[in-house]
């Protein structure tokens, strides 16, 4: 006969809410919710300043009552629970939509100055920098195909630069002056073959890297200024200024040893790279050497991966339901350390948190972006919702801002309100 | 010199000197003969002796012998012919009984007593053949006498082991015998033996009134011995030891008391064994005829002389056959004999009939009989009593076929149970079935349904294949025709009836471009060169070459720089397309770049590999008419002359120079180098409507408006190697896979169905066909599903052009 309760005991790691730490005898059939009352009761906290707690046991967020999580994890109810409680994370809060002329394939936000732009890439084969607030900044249509990819490079008080990958093989390396609204020059990087479909800029910021269906990742210097790379077009006559600063640029490095179309790219290291493509296999390359040291083989052709400085960990979107957790370093086992399936269509992008080193958002085809938690597999933290047609992209590279771009023209941005949260300049994540 | 050679010589030697008795040598016949003279010499003048004897026998034991004193009555001639007889017969023995003696001698010697040498010194100083002679006569009488002397020294059959050897030499053994020797007869024979009484043949009872028992041969009297009376026959009884084997020989009314080989033989004959105990039963046996083949010939006769000249009969049949050979008659009838080998049968195997032992040992059991079931009992559940509607379904139904051959009733108690008036009836007919129905054993096969189905590898052990439905295309407004995928599977084109070719990004389901026609798209297809981007696009009459504008930019340009500089069309065949190039700027931007013109409307263009040669359909539904193009030189050609039936697909081999052309029943493979039809391929099916090779190019499938699908091994026959039919209706497109072992079937009821189709490069294996995967989500319109389907390059994707105006990636 099985019991209808079990013992437990209550800690958590924030002081804030720390608890005597007595074992107490608790009902199976409680839910999440009620067990946060019963903390907020026990600290005392009534009305305005009662938190809402989140509850761990063995590092898996519980999401049923007791009873039916201890059978899933097959926790036997006879012996001490330790459960953990965190201060829950808040729900997202849709902030704004931004409505685009065509799809928006890509997005990435930064603080450039005092403000925090989103930076986006459209199918129209515009690139776009607003404001939060919703603020069209400018659009710049110097792309001959559908813009891919678009990643902010670097900012100062005056200028900032961005790149962008297009389906008209080519990225395109702006160098804006925030201050005054206009473009400084813009870079042409030809060397591709197909369209580029991902760009990443490394950790110091010096150079960047594309790939696309040409199956070659190519790594470009992000200098603004003219070098020994670019080819001048001397037989044109000078026309204007913003003519003259436009360059072309060849690709610093060529890697190619990817046999399909690379769909994702992240530096980890100032020296290390991490590719995947759509050959199902994702390289960890050494730049200095030029070559890979780690191939790893998956299942699913690659979409997208991201990659995690606070645990190390990379994320991949594969062409199937699930989100991949690899940990590339794992030399035992196997490589892929969970699945986190709750989609029902391709994941096409993943972005973990710039902050927290637990949660990462997911954008998926069926038009949902998705919260996660790594202690929760099964189940997102959240879903967002809002698209009307397939998410392309997410970001989080701000810690309060969720964006995803669809092909319902949307860009949409959820607020993350983490109250441990601390802003940081961009360019340290 | 060997032992027998010696003794020869010895009796020799003795022969020539007969009054020699101490030798020691072996018995010989000639020696016995010798010796029996010797003995008749010495015996005539001293028949003292006898007297001397028979008194001491009469002496010691009354009745020894009767006969001694009648024999002294008797004569001399009876008497010497006594002596002859006894000595001829004793002959051997007395030799023998002189080694006994000798060896008694030894004996006494390790007795050492000195009373016991007395009588054999007494022996030896009356002499010594005398008085073995004597005793021979008297045979066991002396051994008495001998043995009373002795006294308690030795027991008188321990003392004559020799006797009883001997003893069948004696009297009775030597008659039977007939001695080797010649000379025996000379002396002995078998007429004078014992004819003391010579009555002959005539019952022994009728001189029992008589004193005497017959007659001897000179006609006297042989009077009876005087009879004992109890007393004497008692005193004999207790004392004598040989009393139990004295017999009377009833012929001369003597006691006769049988010595040792006496009652051996009679042991013997008892025993039913061979009354010679030398007799070997089972003597060692030389084969004369052995396998040692001797050098010597057995016989010394020579060879018959007819045996080395060649025989005259011979000749003559030889000859005969000569003259057959030449004639040529003994060809025709003679026949080599079947040369027989040795004959083998099997020695171990059971003689009896086989359907004999099969019935004995199978035997079947009578069928056992049904157990009562609750419906038989008295008092069964409610629910086993019939209700008024089955009561009335069972009075209808025949007997036969009642499932029950009663009616179950309910009685309060087993006292109320009436008789069952069936039961004679049953019981007879159970007895029926028991001694009547013959009883078969069946053989049946439990088979389950499921194992007659053969053992496919399961769908999931045959990843990847495209399982779900990932991106929808949406963008068309009519039923799209056809798809076909870019080469590396970027983007794929689509032809739609609402006379527009649309250019999608397959991750993403974007449409990248839209080509308008005038007319509705019937077929495109991406060109295979991947050094060009060009669709070919059947549109009304035409066929148009499209730039499709999507792609590497550096092969959009050059294809447009190859398509301008191609050479003006020249002497194309006639009735073949004419040629034009777009000029007008609207199309051009959109992609127009040439089109070909032709008489009717274009059903279908296939690409060779290379993505020079363009094959194409067209016509109405009765007549259709094939050309090729060739791009390079925009030259037409027109292969078939005249083409009898409708042609439904053709398709180029993606490595060798042939054409497969399917019309509505066989799909023809030519040979375009020969020029010839290489092969037909049987379909079964009356409207054949789509075909697929396979990228080795050995197997094709075709795809036919009865929903059936054919697997064609061409290395195999020109017969279906695999006929499926899991579509519901038509099935519009097949295709294959470039790199996995996939291909799929696309049908008007809506689905596509993914089959694993894998074709081993070991020619001994035959292709694994599992469908693995039904593909649902195409919306029937107009009764027409799914129109097309193509497979992506590089990844286990297909993509499905539906008539609901959408097209489906499947991953």
């Amino acid at each position: 006969m099985e019991s209808d309760s079990l013992q437990a005991r209550f800690f958590t790691k924030e002081e804030e809410f720390s608890l005597p730490e007595d074992p107490v005898s608790l009902e199976l059939d409680v839910t999440p919710e009620q067990l946060s009352l019963l903390i907020n009761e026990l600290l005392g906290r009534q009305g305005d300043t009662s938190v809402d707690f989140g509850f761990l046991i063995r590092d898996n967020i519980v999401h049923s009552t007791l009873r039916e999580h201890l059978q899933e994890h097959e926790i036997s109810a006879e012996t001490l629970v330790e459960i953990e409680y965190i201060e829950k994370c808040p729900s997202p809060e849709p902030v704004d939509s931004l409505l685009h002329e065509d799809w928006v394939s890509g997005i990435h936000c930064a603080t450039v100055g005092s403000r925090q732009l989103i930076l986006s890439g459209s199918y129209d084969s515009s690139v776009t920098v607003w404001s939060v607030s919703g603020k069209k900044l400018i659009s710049l249509s110097g792309h001959a195909g559908p813009v891919k990819a678009v990643r902010w490079v670097h900012s100062d008080e005056r200028y900032a630069s961005f790149v962008s990958t297009s389906h008209d093989e080519t990225a395109k390396l702006w160098l804006w002056d925030h201050q005054k609204n206009q473009i400084e020059s813009v870079i042409t990087c030809k060397g591709h073959q197909r369209s580029v479909d991902c760009v990443d800029v490394d950790l110091s910021n010096n150079r960047f890297a594309t790939a696309g269906f040409d199956n070659v990742v190519k790594i470009w210097s992000t200098s603004t200024e003219a070098t020994e790379l670019d080819l001048k077009k001397d037989s044109e006559p000078k026309k204007s200024k913003l003519e003259q600063r436009l360059l072309t640029r060849t690709p610093l490095v060529s890697l190619a040893n990817h046999t399909e179309a690379v769909t994702g790219l992240r530096f980890t290291t100032p020296s290390e790279m991490i590719t995947c493509a759509m050959d199902c296999t994702m390289k960890v390359w050494d730049i200095a050497v030029g070559g890979f040291t780690n191939n790893l083989l998956g299942s699913k052709p690659f979409l997208d991966l991201s990659y995690s400085a606070l645990n190390n960990l990379v994320l991949s979107a594969n062409a199937d339901r699930h989100v991949r957790l690899w940990d590339t370093r794992s030399k035992e086992g196997s490589v892929v350390k969970s699945n986190f399936t709750s989609h029902t269509g391709w994941v096409s992008s993943v972005c973990w948190s710039p902050s927290i080193e637990n949660q990462f958002i997911s954008a998926s085809y069926d038009n949902i972006l998705k919260l996660w938690d790594l202690r929760s597999a099964k189940a997102p933290l959240y879903d967002m919702e809002g698209h009307e047609d397939k998410i392309l992209c997410c970001d989080w590279s701000l810690e309060e801002l969720m964006v995803s771009g669809a092909a319902d023209n949307k860009l949409k941005i959820f607020r993350h309100a983490n109250p441990t949260s601390k802003s940081k300049p961009l360019g340290s994540s | 010199m060997t032992g027998a050679k010696k003794s020869a010589k010895k009796a020799l030697q003795r022969s020539k000197t007969p009054g020699e008795l101490g030798g020691k040598s072996k018995n010989t016949s000639e020696k016995k003969a010798i010796q029996g003279k010797s003995k008749i010499q010495k015996a005539a003048p001293k028949p003292l002796f006898e007297e001397d004897d028979s008194d001491a026998s009469s002496v010691l034991e009354d009745s020894e012998d009767p006969t001694s004193s009648e024999d002294d009555g008797a004569g001399d001639e009876a008497d010497s012919s006594e002596l002859e007889f006894e000595s001829d017969a004793d002959s051997g023995k007395e030799e023998l009984d002189q080694g006994d003696i000798i060896e008694d001698k030894e004996k006494n010697e390790e007795n050492g007593g000195p009373e016991a040498e007395k009588p054999e010194e007494e022996l030896e100083d009356d002499g010594v053949s005398m008085t073995f002679w004597r005793a021979d006569e008297e045979d066991f009488n002396l051994k008495s006498k001998v043995d009373l002397k002795k006294n308690k020294k030795k027991e008188p059959l321990e003392m004559s082991p020799q006797d009883r050897d001997v003893k069948p030499n004696g009297k009775r053994s030597a008659s039977p015998r007939p001695s080797a020797s010649k000379d025996e007869y000379e002396f002995d024979s078998s007429d004078e033996e014992d004819l003391r009484n010579t009555i002959g043949n005539v019952p022994i009872e009728w001189y029992d009134n008589y004193p005497h028992l017959g007659y001897d041969v000179n006609g006297r009297r042989v009077y009876k011995p005087v009879r004992e009376d109890q007393l004497d026959y008692f005193l004999k009884k207790m004392d004598d030891p040989t009393f139990w084997r004295t017999v009377k020989d009833r012929m001369t009314g003597q006691n006769v008391v049988l010595s040792e080989a006496d009652m051996d033989l009679i042991n013997r004959l008892e025993k039913g064994k061979n009354p010679d105990p030398n007799m070997e039963s089972y003597p060692k046996f030389e084969d004369l005829y052995s396998h040692e083949v001797m050098i010597h010939p057995l016989t010394a006769r020579p060879e018959a002389k007819r045996s080395f000249i060649p025989s005259l009969h011979e000749k003559a049949l030889v000859g005969r056959m000569v003259h057959l050979i030449k004639s040529g008659v003994y060809a025709k009838c003679w026949k080599p004999k079947k040369e027989e080998g040795p004959r083998y049968y099997n020695l171990w195997t059971e003689d009896e009939d086989p359907s004999l032992i099969r019935r004995l040992r199978s035997f079947i059991p009578a069928p056992k009989m049904k157990l009562p079931g609750h419906e038989e009992s008295y008092n069964p559940p409610e629910e086993y009593l019939f209700t008024p509607e089955e009561e009335a379904e069972w009075h209808n139904q025949d007997p036969e076929e009642r499932k029950l051959n009663f009616i179950p009733r309910k009685y309060s108690s087993l006292r109320q149970v009436p008789g069952y008036s069936g039961f004679v009836q049953e019981r007879f007919e159970r007895c029926l079935d028991l001694y009547l129905c013959p009883r078969q054993r069946k053989m049946r096969m439990n088979v389950n349904p499921d194992d007659l189905i053969p053992e496919l590898p399961k769908p999931k052990d045959l990843h990847p294949f495209p399982a779900f439905c990932s991106v929808v295309y949406k963008g068309h407004t009519d039923h799209v025709r056809s798809v076909s995928m870019e080469n590396l599977g970027q983007f794929f084109a689509s032809g739609s009836d609402d006379c527009s070719v649309r250019i999608w990004e397959t991750l993403t389901g974007r449409c990248f471009n839209t080509i308008q026609f005038e007319a509705p798209v019937k077929w495109v297809q991406w060109c295979p060169n991947p050094a060009i981007a060009l669709l070919a696009v059947a549109s009304g009459p035409y066929v148009h070459f499209v730039n499709p504008g999507v792609g590497d930019k550096v092969v959009l340009t050059n294809t447009d720089v190859i398509l301008e500089s191609l050479p003006e069309s020249e002497g194309s065949a006639k009735g073949s397309g004419e040629w034009s190039v777009v000029t007008d700027e609207d199309l051009r931007k959109q992609g127009h770049r040439l089109r070909v013109h032709h008489k009717f409307d274009v059903a279908q263009v296939s690409w060779h590999a290379k993505g020079d040669y363009l094959a194409v359909l067209y016509g109405s539904a009765s007549t259709t008419s094939l050309i090729i193009h060739q791009l390079s030189l925009r030259r037409s050609q027109n292969p078939f002359s005249k083409f009898n039936s409708v042609i439904s697909r053709v398709i180029f081999h993606p490595t060798r120079p042939h054409l497969f052309v399917a019309t509505q029943t066989v799909v023809r493979v030519y040979n375009l180098v020969k020029q010839e039809l290489q092969k037909k391929l049987l379909t079964n099916c009356k409207y054949v409507s789509s075909i697929a090779v396979h990228p080795k190019g050995d197997n094709v499938i075709a795809g036919s408006f009865e929903a059936r699908l054919s697997w064609f091994d061409m290395d195999l026959s020109t017969k279906p190697y695999k006929a499926m039919k899991y579509h519901d209706s038509a099935i519009r497109a097949v295709t294959f896979h470039r790199k996995y072992p996939l291909f799929a079937s696309a049908s008007d009821d809506g689905t596509v169905i993914v089959a694993h189709g894998m074709v081993y490069s070991d020619l001994l294996q035959n292709p694994l066909i599992v469908p693995v995967k039904v593909l649902r989500g195409h919306r029937r319109t107009n009764d027409l599903g799914v129109l097309d389907c193509t497979f992506h390059p590089t990844q286990p994707w297909i993509v499905s052009a539906g008539a609901d105006a959408t097209l489906r990636l499947y991953t």
